[in-house]
C-alpha cells in the first residue's frame, strides 16, 4: 500500500506548454487527384459570376491547384456560400485562401470562414473585411487552450459504438458544480470543456481517457458491489469513498491496458505530463480477470488507513449515489472474485493472516447475491459478451429517443423574388412515412389499367432494346466476329455480307434512374388525382421491367415548417403489391410548396449513381402554399429549384394534367421539359416518346 | 453429330490448373462439409459473402483437396455467352472454334468457378441454367451440339450480397439452382490465426488487429460500406511484419483502404489509435 500513497502523493498539476504539432502535415496528405488549374478556374469563375478581371484569379488558381481534392471542394462549397452573401468578399477570400488553410488547422479553418459568414449576414462588413484581411492572426484570437465537450461527443460517441454496438450517449454535465464524470449504464458523463492542458490535443486525450475509464466501469460492473461500497462509506465515511475510487481507478486502468494498448498509452502519457509518478503496475496480475470485489478486499486486506489520496484527473465518481443510477441489471450477472497477485512484501507489512483474507472474501461474495447456484468458481471470460447482453433492450430505448430527436426533418432555402435573395434555412422538410389503409375495391378497376400496361410496355421495349449490342452495323467498336465468320464461310461470297460487320455498343448509356414525384396537393382533388395515381401506378409498373432504378415519393404540406414528403418506394425497394398499394391510397392532402420538395427530391436522387438522373413531376402544376407561397412567389421560387436540380445534373420533367398550367410551365422549366396529359389513355402514346427523350 | 476436326484446341493443358500445393485455409464452419456432399451430389454451389473472406481461397483449397483442376472466371458486366462457351476464331482464312472457359471445364471435368457473377448480364448467366439441373448439359449454340458434362465438373459461384443495387441481383431461376454456402467473416480466434499463418506476425498482434477489424465492421452503415476483411487484415499485418509501426501501418493498409471521406477517416484513426 505504502507505494501507492507514496505515488499518490507526488502528484502536482502544472499546466505544461507542449509545442502544438503542425497540422498542415495531416492535410496534406492524399493530395493526389485534385482539380486542374483549368477547372477550378472554370468553377470559381462559374461562381463569382465574372466579379472583376479574368487574369486577377491566376494567381490564386494556381495556388488552389495544389491542395488535395477534398480541400479544393470544400473551398468551392464555401465560396459558393460566400458568394450567394456577398460577391466580393467571396472574391477576397478566394485570393487569400490558400495561404489562410495553411496556418490553420481544419477547425480554425471553419471557424474563420464561419466568422466571416457570421459577419456579413448581420451586416458588420468592415468586421467581415479584416477578418478577412488579418487571417494570418484569426488562429491566435482564438482560445485554443480548453476542449469542450461539442468538439469531442460525435467521434467518441461513435468510437465508444464502434467497440459495443451500443450506443451509449455522451451527454455534459456543468463544471461548476465540480463534478467528476460519472455513468448511468446507459449514458456517460463528461464534463462540458477541459482546460487541464494548454493545448486541444492533450485536453482531448484526458475526455478519451474519461470516456474509456467509464466504459470500463461499465463492462467490469463496478455497480455489482453497490451494496458494500454503501456500507463502506456508511462506516468510514468520505476516506473510504476516496481509496475505494483510486483503486478501482487503477484496476479499471489495468483492463483498459489489456484491451486497449492505445488508451494505456494515453494514460501513461497524461501521467508524464502532469507528472504523476510511475504507475504500479504490479498490484494487479497480468492474466487474471478482476472484479470489483477484488478491490474491495485490497482495501479491507490494508485497512482504511487516515490518508486522503488525490485522485487522479481522469478519475469518474464512484459515489454510491451516482453508482446507484445505474439502470443495466447487474444481478443477473456473476461477479467473480478472483484472488489478486499480491505483492509478497506488501503482504507481509501486514498483520492479516490467510485465513483472515479468506473469511473477508467469503464476506464480500455473500453480500453481493449476484451468486447463481452451482458454478460459483468460473471467471467471466467475456465481459464484452455480458455487457452485450445486459444492455441489449437499453438499446432500443436509446434509438427511439434519437429517432424522436431527429424526427427526419431537412431545412432547405427558398429564393424570395421580392428581395431577389434567398432565405436561409426556410423551409422544414419532412419525410413521413405512407401506412396504406386502402380496400382492395379502389385498386380493383384496373383492368381498363392493364391494357394501357401492355401497350406502354410494348412501346417502351422497343426503347430498350434498341438500347443494347447491335450486330451487323456498318460501323462500330468493335468487330462482330460472328457476321465476319458467317460472311467468309458463305459459300457464295457477296461483297455486301463483308460490309456489315461491326458491333455497336451502347449498353453503358442505359444507367438510368428516375425519381417520381407526386403531387397530391388538395388543388388535385377528384379526377386529377386519379389520373395522377393510374400514371404513377403504370409508370412504375412498367418500369419496374426495365433496369432503371426508380423511385417514389409523393409531396404536399401546409406553411414553410410542415413541408411532407411521403416515400411510396424508395430506390433500394423492389416493386411489390404493397407499393401498389401505398400508390393507390394518396389522398389528396393540403398545398403544395413545390420548390422546397423539388430541392429535397433533388438532393435525394443525387445519391443515385446512375449517369442519367430524372426527376419526373407529376402535378397539376401549382406552386400554392399559405404564408403567401403562390402567383410569382411561388413560380420564381419553383423555376430556381428546377435550375437547381439541373445544376445537379438532374433532367427534371413535369407530367401535368391541367391545361392553365401551360401559361408557365414554359417559363419555369424550358422547353422540352413538360407535357400536358388530359386523359389517362393519352399515355401510353405519349410515354415511349418523352422517355426517349429523356434517357437517350 | 462430328465436330472432331473442330476440336483441336480443345484440350486443355490440364496442369495449368492443378494446384500443386496445399493451400492454407481454415475451415470457418461447416463449409468444408457440405461442398463435399454437393460435389458428391452434383449440386452447384453459391457461395455468398462480404470482399475477402475467404471464398476463393476456399475454391483452391477445395480443388486441391479433390485433385480437380480449378478454372476460375471473373464476371464482369461485358461477359458475353461467347465468351464463356466460346467462339469462332479466324485462322488462316479459315475458322477454327476455341472453347471458353466453360466449355473446357466442362469436357474435362473441372470445377469452374464464376466469380462475382452478379456482375455478368443477365442473358449471359442463362447459358448456366441447362448445367445446372439434372440434365448437365451445355448447349453449344454455334457448333449445334450439346455438350453433356463430364462427372467431375462441378460448377460454383460466388457473390456478395451486400453491396449490389435492387437491379443486379440474381434471378430466381437462377439461385433456385444452387445450394448457397453462406460466408461470414471469421470468429475472432479463427481470424486471429488466419491472420497469424499469412503474416508470420505474433498471435498478440493478430489479436489486436482482429479487435480493430470488428470495430469497423460494427460501423457498417454508419459512414462505412463495408468493415475491413480478413484479406485487408493480412496485408497490415505483413506491414507491420516488416517493421512498420502498427499504427502507420493500419492507418495505410486499413483506415486509406476503406474510406476516402475525410470525417470517416478521423474516426477510423481513432479506433487505431485506441487499439494501437
Ligand atoms: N478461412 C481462411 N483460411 C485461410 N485464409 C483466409 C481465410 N479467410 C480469409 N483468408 C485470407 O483472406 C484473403 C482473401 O481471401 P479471398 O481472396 O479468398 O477473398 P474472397 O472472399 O474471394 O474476396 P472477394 O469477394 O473480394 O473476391 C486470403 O488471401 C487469405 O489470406
Ligand atoms: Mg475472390
Amino acid at each position: 500500500m505504502k507505494f501507492i500513497i507514496d505515488w499518490f502523493k507526488k502528484q502536482v498539476k502544472p499546466a505544461q506548454k507542449v509545442i502544438r504539432p503542425s497540422l498542415l502535415e495531416s492535410k496534406q496528405t492524399g493530395s493526389c487527384g485534385g482539380m486542374s488549374t483549368t477547372e477550378l478556374k472554370i468553377r470559381i469563375e462559374l461562381i463569382l459570376d465574372g466579379v472583376k478581371t479574368k487574369d486577377s484569379i491566376m494567381g490564386s488558381v494556381t495556388q488552389l491547384a495544389g491542395l488535395s481534392h477534398s480541400l479544393q471542394t470544400q473551398f468551392l462549397d464555401q465560396l459558393s456560400e460566400l458568394s450567394e452573401l456577398s460577391m466580393s468578399h467571396a472574391y477576397s477570400v478566394m485570393l487569400v485562401y490558400t495561404p489562410s488553410i495553411k496556418i490553420m488547422d481544419s477547425k480554425e479553418h471553419s471557424q474563420w470562414i464561419e466568422q466571416i459568414i457570421l459577419s456579413i449576414s448581420s451586416n458588420q462588413l468592415d468586421e467581415a473585411n479584416s477578418l478577412i484581411k488579418n487571417y494570418s492572426q484569426f488562429n491566435l484570437q482564438i482560445n485554443r487552450s480548453t476542449t469542450s465537450f461539442s468538439d469531442v461527443a460525435d467521434v467518441l460517441e461513435k468510437l465508444i459504438f464502434s467497440i459495443t454496438r451500443q450506443e451509449l450517449a455522451l451527454m455534459s454535465i456543468d463544471l461548476s458544480a465540480n463534478q467528476r464524470p460519472y455513468t448511468n449504464g446507459k449514458s456517460i458523463f463528461l464534463p462540458e470543456s477541459i482546460s487541464v492542458f494548454d493545448n486541444y490535443q492533450d485536453n482531448y486525450l484526458l475526455y478519451k481517457v474519461m470516456t474509456f475509464q467509464l466504459l470500463g466501469q461499465i463492462q467490469l460492473q463496478t455497480n455489482s458491489a453497490l451494496k458494500d461500497i454503501e456500507e463502506g462509506v456508511t462506516e468510514y465515511g468520505d476516506h473510504f469513498l476516496d481509496i475505494f475510487s483510486t483503486i478501482e481507478t487503477l484496476r479499471i486502468n489495468h483492463y483498459l491496458k489489456k484491451k486497449f494498448p492505445g488508451i494505456w498509452k494515453n494514460i501513461l502519457s497524461i501521467h508524464e505530463k502532469l507528472t504523476i509518478e510511475t504507475y504500479p503496475e504490479h498490484i494487479f496480475s497480468d492474466h487474471a480477470e478482476t472484479s470489483v470485489f477484488d478491490s474491495l478486499s485490497w482495501i479491507k486486506q490494508f485497512g482504511i488507513k487516515q490518508r486522503i489520496l488525490d485522485s487522479l484527473p481522469y478519475q469518474s465518481d464512484f459515489s454510491p449515489e451516482k453508482l446507484s443510477k445505474h439502470t443495466v441489471d447487474s444481478g443477473s450477472v456473476q461477479a467473480s472474485p478472483i484472488m489478486m497477485n499480491i505483492d509478497k512484501k506488501s503482504s507481509e507489512i501486514t498483520e492479516d493472516d490467510d485465513n483472515n483474507q479468506t473469511a473477508e472474501r467469503i464476506y464480500f461474495k455473500h453480500n453481493s447475491n449476484s451468486e447463481p447456484s452451482g458454478s460459483t468458481n468460473q471467471p467471466d471470460t467475456d465481459i464484452w459478451q455480458n455487457l452485450a447482453d445486459n444492455i441489449e433492450h437499453h438499446q432500443a430505448e436509446q434509438k427511439s429517443l434519437r429517432d424522436e430527436q431527429k424526427q427526419n426533418s431537412y431545412l432547405y432555402p427558398e429564393w424570395d423574388i421580392s428581395l431577389k435573395q434567398y432565405r436561409n434555412n426556410w423551409c422544414r422538410v419532412e419525410e413521413i412515412s405512407t401506412e396504406h389503409d386502402i380496400d382492395e375495391s379502389q385498386i380493383t378497376d384496373d383492368i381498363e389499367l392493364k391494357f394501357f400496361e401492355k401497350r406502354i410496355r410494348k412501346s417502351l421495349d422497343l426503347i430498350i432494346n434498341d438500347q443494347k449490342l447491335i450486330r451487323n452495323q456498318a460501323d462500330g467498336d468493335d468487330i462482330d466476329i460472328d457476321a465476319w465468320v458467317a460472311a467468309s464461310s458463305n459459300k457464295t461470297k457477296h461483297a455486301d455480307d463483308f460490309q456489315n460487320i461491326y458491333i455497336r455498343n451502347n449498353k453503358n448509356s442505359r444507367s438510368v434512374a428516375i425519381l417520381f414525384a407526386v403531387d397530391i396537393s388538395g388543388s388535385t382533388a377528384g379526377w386529377k388525382n386519379k389520373i395522377i395515381k393510374q400514371s404513377t401506378w403504370l409508370l412504375s409498373r412498367t418500369l419496374a421491367n426495365l433496369d432503371d432504378q426508380y423511385a417514389i415519393y409523393a409531396f404536399s404540406g401546409a406553411g414553410r415548417d410542415h413541408c411532407h414528403i411521403y416515400p411510396v418506394k424508395k430506390f433500394d425497394e423492389n416493386y411489390n403489391y404493397d407499393i401498389k398499394q401505398r400508390i393507390f391510397s394518396l389522398k389528396p392532402q393540403q398545398y403544395t410548396r413545390m420548390g422546397a420538395a423539388i430541392r429535397h427530391l433533388g438532393k435525394t436522387l443525387k445519391q443515385s449513381d446512375a449517369k442519367t438522373k430524372i426527376l419526373f413531376v407529376l402535378t397539376d402544376g401549382k406552386p400554392d402554399d399559405i404564408d403567401s407561397y403562390r402567383g410569382d412567389y411561388g413560380i420564381e421560387d419553383t423555376r430556381r429549384a428546377f435550375n437547381e436540380v439541373k445544376a445537379l445534373h438532374i433532367t427534371p420533367f413535369v407530367l401535368t394534367f391541367d391545361k392553365e398550367a401551360m401559361d408557365y410551365l414554359p417559363y419555369m422549366l424550358g422547353k422540352k421539359h413538360f407535357r400536358l396529359i388530359s386523359d389517362i389513355t393519352m399515355l401510353p402514346i405519349q410515354i415511349s416518346t418523352i422517355y426517349k427523350q429523356l434517357t437517350t | 453429330m462430328n465436330t472432331n476436326t473442330m476440336n483441336t484446341n480443345t484440350i486443355i493443358n490440364n496442369s495449368e490448373y492443378i494446384i500443386h500445393e496445399e493451400p492454407y485455409y481454415l475451415p470457418t464452419a461447416n463449409e468444408v462439409e457440405i461442398f463435399n456432399s454437393a460435389l458428391a451430389e452434383n449440386i452447384p454451389v453459391l457461395l455468398k459473402g462480404p470482399t475477402g473472406c475467404g471464398k476463393t481461397r476456399f475454391m483452391e483449397y477445395m480443388s486441391w483437396f479433390h485433385k480437380r483442376p480449378l478454372i476460375t472466371v471473373s464476371c464482369h458486366d461485358d461477359l458475353t455467352t461467347s465468351d464463356l462457351v466460346g467462339r469462332y476464331l479466324i485462322k488462316n482464312d479459315s475458322t477454327v472454334w476455341q472453347d471458353g472457359p466453360l466449355t473446357t471445364a466442362v469436357r474435362n471435368g473441372c470445377i469452374c468457378y464464376l466469380d462475382e457473377i452478379v456482375e455478368a448480364r443477365k442473358d449471359t448467366t442463362v447459358v448456366i441454367h441447362p448445367l445446372c439441373d439434372d440434365r448437365r448439359i451445355l448447349p453449344l449454340e454455334k457448333l449445334g451440339q450439346l455438350l453433356k458434362a463430364a462427372p467431375e465438373f462441378c460448377l460454383t459461384m460466388s457473390y456478395n450480397p451486400g453491396y449490389q443495387s435492387a437491379v443486379k441481383d440474381l434471378k430466381p431461376s437462377t439461385r433456385q439452382r444452387f445450394i448457397a454456402i453462406n460466408f461470414a467473416y471469421p470468429v475472432e480466434d479463427v481470424e486471429k490465426t488466419i491472420v497469424h499463418q499469412e503474416s508470420g506476425l505474433p498471435v498478440e498482434q493478430c489479436v489486436h488487429l482482429v479487435k480493430l477489424a470488428n470495430m469497423t465492421r460494427n460501423l457498417v452503415g454508419n459512414g462505412l460500406e463495408e468493415g475491413a476483411s480478413t484479406r485487408l487484415l493480412v496485408h497490415t499485418a505483413k506491414l507491420i511484419k516488416r517493421g512498420f509501426e502498427p499504427n502507420v501501418a493500419c492507418k495505410c493498409g486499413i483506415a486509406d483502404s476503406l474510406t476516402d471521406d475525410d470525417e470517416t477517416k478521423i474516426l477510423l484513426h481513432e479506433m487505431i489509435d485506441t487499439i494501437f
